[in-house]
């Protein structure tokens, strides 16, 4: 087989439990199915909404929104592959990106879509068939432009919410059109998008079926007060669309027995008719088999990308925990086989590679009264992962000191495989993030409710059925700030004052005022984001309400209510971190040079950022040679630790539109490199323009005292105030895991990092040539996974710089 | 406490081939032979040295102008720097000088307790992994004391400690480290006296000696650096494993550690010739063979360590 050229290099230890399964041949030929299958976009989806949207002009948005939804169910194209056993893909075809209305306005000015969507696509204009570009041109796009801003898109919208203030710090020219972003304020959803990142009630969908919700509705619908306008609508709008997906399983069973019609090969045939009678009955009633209750949550979100394409993160949560009665009650009856089981799990786990991005799946941790979750099922999952090796889904193990040692060791195996699966998560810092949310300002959550908390997208830990999470309060630069606390609030690459005026540097009389000018600089900043989100948050809510996703996210159906607009039991947004380590290691450069021991003046540290460290070759080699984050250095790490407390502060601060409040991440994806864009030289001896450190992870090469050293940098900050989540990635030789003691010794770190309070930590274990190999021959390293930024990747696919960038990433040798 | 002070090289956090679990490795500086295959030529001296990088030198001789015995000088044809290094005091004012960091200072002096405070920052690991201490080389034995009061340290502080030793020392400086050692890697390096004499500089008789009675009280690993032309012959290793196997129980295993090149570098930062340059290391195929003649003594015999 072609693609398993790169795996060669890499050694596949042989399973230590006798009870893991092998990949049956079905699994490895739908895996190829998968890598073979080219990424497209499609208009099929667009087509059928701005007809929708055309008809219903005037009426409320929630019911629009739910005729459309409506309408995806019945014309959608539906697909299902040689081999499937569990069927359903968001988009028109597997790997298939809809086009949604922002994209018009990119699309018509001759620039491409790039979306993690399905993996790494680029798609222009060009690449649609004449018939689509076409009717792109004269029917779709105009309707969206409207009078000419595209105020019917969400990010016509925004614009046209949007103070000129706030524009003037948000875009480099607000005039263009979709305007290019600062990269210092960077709130998301200027083009287009949607809020994604939850996990639907699976459990309520497998025991009562979607109408079962339907009916919860109906009735109250009949309870409600008949001066209720608003709750009338939505409550209409979430029937009608429950409705409308009874409606998308038949048409899923329909083409089944088509198929099964034709089938000559008996197997197939049977198999055909076993899905057809599956998709007849779920999500639409309650499961009654392990295969049902598979089919059921899948196609429920596949629903949810139908309804809202092209988001991220919505996830199945924690399935080990939900599904394990589905899977005992068969094997104990006899009904299915352990062999069968693995590979209808395995079935499932290569179709969430059909649906958003971000899914995420966790195994272990603990259960709603504290003891320990694992299960056979959490042990097949990795499993799973171990057969399917693809980008999707993403793994987390939840790790606490109840874990049993066969856990780490199954998901040892797996990290050994490369593919930067799993995530490592600590259980303990997941339930302490859950509860803090009450003291930073949100509804408190019980402590059985915490236990249950289920990662999402990266990591990002959510309640199941009960979130309503805005994950896009945007991207906030860190080391920017350290830049405008230096420049009296003036941004080097901008070249305009953006900051408030903190004073000269050069009259700072100690290293209190400068870390005062950073904090106001910080606040500052904060206040302006969060004024920008308040407005994109409303935007969203007029716009685009989901009355599907909303009736499966407990309360919103009580309150009569969408999650965008409040309705969900728990509301909050996210602000994400960026270069909190750049920012960090500049402040103790500045502390030990400027302020300590006056090795450099406060004058020339300003003059040589200025120039880019331009003829200030033996200043920059001191700040290069200051303590640095991620090597256990004390000097380093409080101000790391200052910066990202900060940070968790002011974000606590602030409220979002929906009765909720903000939370702290340090998850910025690859906004580490756009980031750096902006942000000139640094006092960390970082010179202009280049990438910021990843995440909270230390910046790339300054970790040179091994992962252990990392470990300990990292216990110094605060993970459980950061309550949605920090990453840490660290790369490490693939030695390590060539034999059984290796194993254990790894093992042991995984529960040394979770007794550090640590919460997140995910690795590459790929050496350096491979990756510089890939770089040379993509083509025979089309299956080589990695983790980037919290999210996973095909190498191959990633644009240089971020290659360049794992590649810089230190690895920990033995 | 006192001002006993020792010089080590350097602190391998996470070290995972010196002992069971995830370790932290302890390179002390100074050793008694003179091995002329030492892939680690920079713990030789027992004295702070400076390394030197010529690839990252720019010849802006601010080393020389710094230094105080006169050790540098400056090349104008190579536009480079050379280091006499029997006028180097190791003092590391050059190091400082150098804008472009093409110098190094190999060697830190520190007490036991300043030693500690490194290693215990790891404790969390060797407390889920079963790891530990282990002080290496270099050779510990030449600083028995700052070695047995750091060792005294670690064991009040329940790590578990290993020693990596080449075993050539006197008894009386051997046997108080033993005591405080849960376990010990000892180098055999040959079985006859005179070959022995020519590779490393010195007899083995005391080394054999020390091995008998270290592995009468010790729990004691033996490694082998299997280097080519000298030790690498099937009756020398055959003669080394009877060796081994006639030394009891408390031998867990002989390791036969494969010749490597990854040290050569730094002679060159020593500004100093390697013997072996030009000697490939062993096959697999070959280093399997060994093992298994090594075997039929009737003893475990691993690859690696």
């Amino acid at each position: 087989m072609e693609d398993t050229q790169h795996s060669a290099h890499i050694s596949h230890p042989t399973s230590m439990d006798a009870d893991a399964l092998p990949a049956r041949e079905r699994i490895l030929r739908l895996r190829q199915r998968h890598l073979d299958t080219p990424c497209t976009a499609s208009i099929d989806r667009l087509r059928i909404e701005t007809r929708i949207m055309k008809q219903t002009e005037g009426e409320p948005m929630a019911l629009s929104r739910a005729k459309v939804f409506a309408a995806v169910c019945s014309e959608m194209p539906i697909d299902i592959w040689p081999d499937e056993l569990i069927v359903g893909h968001a988009g028109p075809r597997p790997l298939c990106r809809d086009v949604i209305p922002d994209d018009c306005a990119v699309l018509l000015k001759g620039q491409r879509l790039a979306s993690l969507m399905v993996d790494t696509i680029e798609y222009g204009l060009a690449d649609f068939d004449p018939a689509c570009q076409k009717e792109l041109i004269e029917d779709i796009a105009p309707y969206w432009r409207g009078g000419g801003r595209w105020e019917k898109t969400q990010t016509g919208a925004n614009l046209q919410a949007l103070p000129d203030y706030l524009k003037d710090l948000l875009f480099l020219d607000a005039g263009d059109f979709p305007p290019k972003q600062s990269m210092i304020y960077t709130p998301f959803f200027i083009s287009g998008g949607h809020y994604g990142h939850n996990a639907a009630a699976y459990p309520e969908i497998l025991e009562k079926g979607l109408q079962g919700i339907r009916r919860d509705v109906a009735d109250k619908l009949a309870a409600l007060s008949p001066d209720d306008a608003a709750a009338k609508s939505f409550l209409e709008a979430a029937f009608l669309a429950l409705t409308a997906t009874e409606n998308a399983g038949r048409r899923f069973a329909g083409r089944a027995r088509k198929l099964a019609a034709q089938e000559q090969n008996r197997q197939r045939k049977d198999e055909l008719e076993k899905i057809a009678a599956i998709c007849e009955r779920v999500p639409a009633h309650p499961a009654r088999t392990f295969h049902e209750a598979l089919q059921s949550i899948f196609l429920a979100q596949v629903f949810i990308n139908w309804e809202t394409p092209n988001i991220f993160s919505q996830t199945a949560g924690r399935i080990d925990q939900y599904l394990l009665p589905y899977l005992e009650a068969d094997l104990t009856r006899g009904a299915l086989t352990p062999e069968d089981a693995q590979e209808l799990l395995d079935c499932y786990l290569i179709k969430l590679n059909h649906v958003n991005r971000g899914n995420h799946l966790a195994v272990g941790g603990y259960t709603a009264c504290g003891r320990d979750a694992t299960n056979m099922l959490s042990c097949m999952i990795l499993e799973s992962m171990k057969h399917i090796r693809l980008a999707h889904p993403f793994i987390s193990v939840l790790i606490s000191p109840r874990t049993p040692q066969k856990l780490l060791v199954r998901a040892a195996e797996l990290s050994a495989l490369g593919t930067g699966h799993p995530v490592y998560l600590n259980a303990d810092v997941l339930t302490t993030q859950m509860l803090a949310r009450g003291s930073a300002g949100g509804a408190p959550v019980t402590l059985a409710l915490a236990r249950t908390a289920t990662p999402v997208g990266c990591y990002e830990p959510v309640l199941m059925g009960l979130d309503s999470g805005y994950f896009y309060g945007g991207y906030f630069n860190l080391a920017a700030v350290c830049e405008l606390a230096l420049t009296n609030g003036a941004s080097r690459r901008y070249k305009k004052r953006i900051g408030p005026e903190t004073g000269d540097p050069r009259a700072f009389a100690d290293f209190e005022e400068f870390r005062s000018a950073y904090k106001a600089q910080l606040s500052f900043m904060m206040k302006h984001f969060s004024a920008a989100t308040d407005i994109f948050e409303r935007v969203t809510a007029d716009l685009l309400p989901t009355p599907f996703e909303s009736s499966l996210i407990k309360d919103c159906i009580a309150r009569g209510k969408s999650r965008e607009d409040g309705g969900a039991r728990f509301n909050f947004r996210t602000v994400i971190g960026a270069g909190s380590s750049d920012a960090g290691d500049s402040l103790a450069a500045v502390r030990k040079l400027v302020f300590e021991e006056k090795k450099i003046s406060m004058d020339d540290l300003c003059r040589a950022l200025d120039a880019d460290f331009a003829g200030y070759d033996d200043q920059r080699r001191l700040l290069c040679a200051a303590p640095k984050f991620g090597n256990d250095s004390d000097e380093a790490d409080e101000q790391a630790a200052w910066v990202s407390h900060l940070f968790a502060e002011e974000v606590a601060r602030q409220k979002d539109t929906r009765g909720g409040h903000a939370v702290p991440m340090g998850a910025p994806l690859q906004y580490y490199m756009f980031g750096g864009w902006a942000v000139g030289a640094l006092p960390s001896g970082r010179k202009a323009w280049q990438p910021l450190a990843d995440a909270w992870s230390p910046s790339a090469g300054c970790d040179v005292r091994g992962p252990t050293a990392i470990l300990a940098s990292m216990a110094k900050i605060d993970a459980a105030e950061l309550t949605a989540g920090v990453t840490l990635n660290l790369r490490f030789d693939p030695e390590i895991f060539r034999s059984r003691d290796g194993m254990t010794r790894f093992a042991a770190f995984l529960r040394a990092f979770a007794d550090q309070g640590i919460f997140q930590v995910q690795l590459n274990i790929i050496d350096t040539e491979t990756l510089r190999r890939a770089q040379k021959e993509p083509e025979k390293y089309r299956d080589l996974v990695v983790k980037v930024a919290g999210y996973s990747a095909y190498f191959t696919q990633l644009i240089k710089p971020l290659q360049d960038g794992l590649i810089a990433r230190t690895q920990h040798k033995l | 406490m006192n001002d006993l002070r020792g010089i080590i090289y350097g602190i391998e956090r996470f070290s995972l081939h010196d002992g069971p679990g995830i370790r932290t490795l302890v390179i002390t500086k100074g050793c008694p032979l003179s091995c002329r295959w030492c892939s680690s030529p920079y713990t030789q001296s027992p004295k702070p040295e400076v390394l030197y990088r010529q690839s990252d030198c720019t010849g802006c001789a601010a080393c020389a102008a710094v230094c105080k015995n006169r050790a540098i000088t400056f090349d104008k044809a190579s536009a480079s720097v050379k280091t006499d290094r029997t006028l180097c005091s190791g003092c590391g004012e050059c190091v400082a000088a150098c804008a472009q960091a093409a110098r190094e200072l190999a060697g830190r002096y520190y007490t036991p307790e300043a030693l500690l405070r490194e290693v215990e920052k790891d404790e969390a690991f060797y407390r889920r992994s079963g790891g530990g201490v282990t002080v290496g080389g270099g050779e510990p034995t030449l600083q028995a004391a700052f070695v047995a009061g750091f060792l005294d340290l670690c064991r009040e502080n329940h790590f578990h400690t290993a020693m990596e030793t080449c075993a050539f020392a006197p008894w009386e400086r051997f046997a108080p480290l033993l005591e405080k050692l849960d376990l010990v890697y000892i180098d055999l390096k040959h079985m006859d006296d005179k070959t022995h004499r020519a590779w490393t500089g010195a007899s083995n008789r005391r080394i054999l000696d020390n091995l008998q009675r270290a592995a009468r009280q010790n729990d004691v690993i033996v490694r082998i650096p299997v280097i080519p032309g000298f030790n690498d012959s099937v009756d020398n290793i055959s003669e080394s494993a009877k060796f081994v196997k006639s030394l009891g129980n408390h031998v867990a295993r002989l390791e036969l550690l494969p010749y490597h090149l990854f040290g050569i570098h730094r002679y060159a930062e020593l500004e100093r010739g390697y013997a072996l340059s030009s000697i490939p290391p062993l096959s697999d195929e070959q280093m399997a063979n060994l093992r298994d003649r090594a075997r039929t003594a009737g003893i475990a015999v691993e690859i690696g360590g």
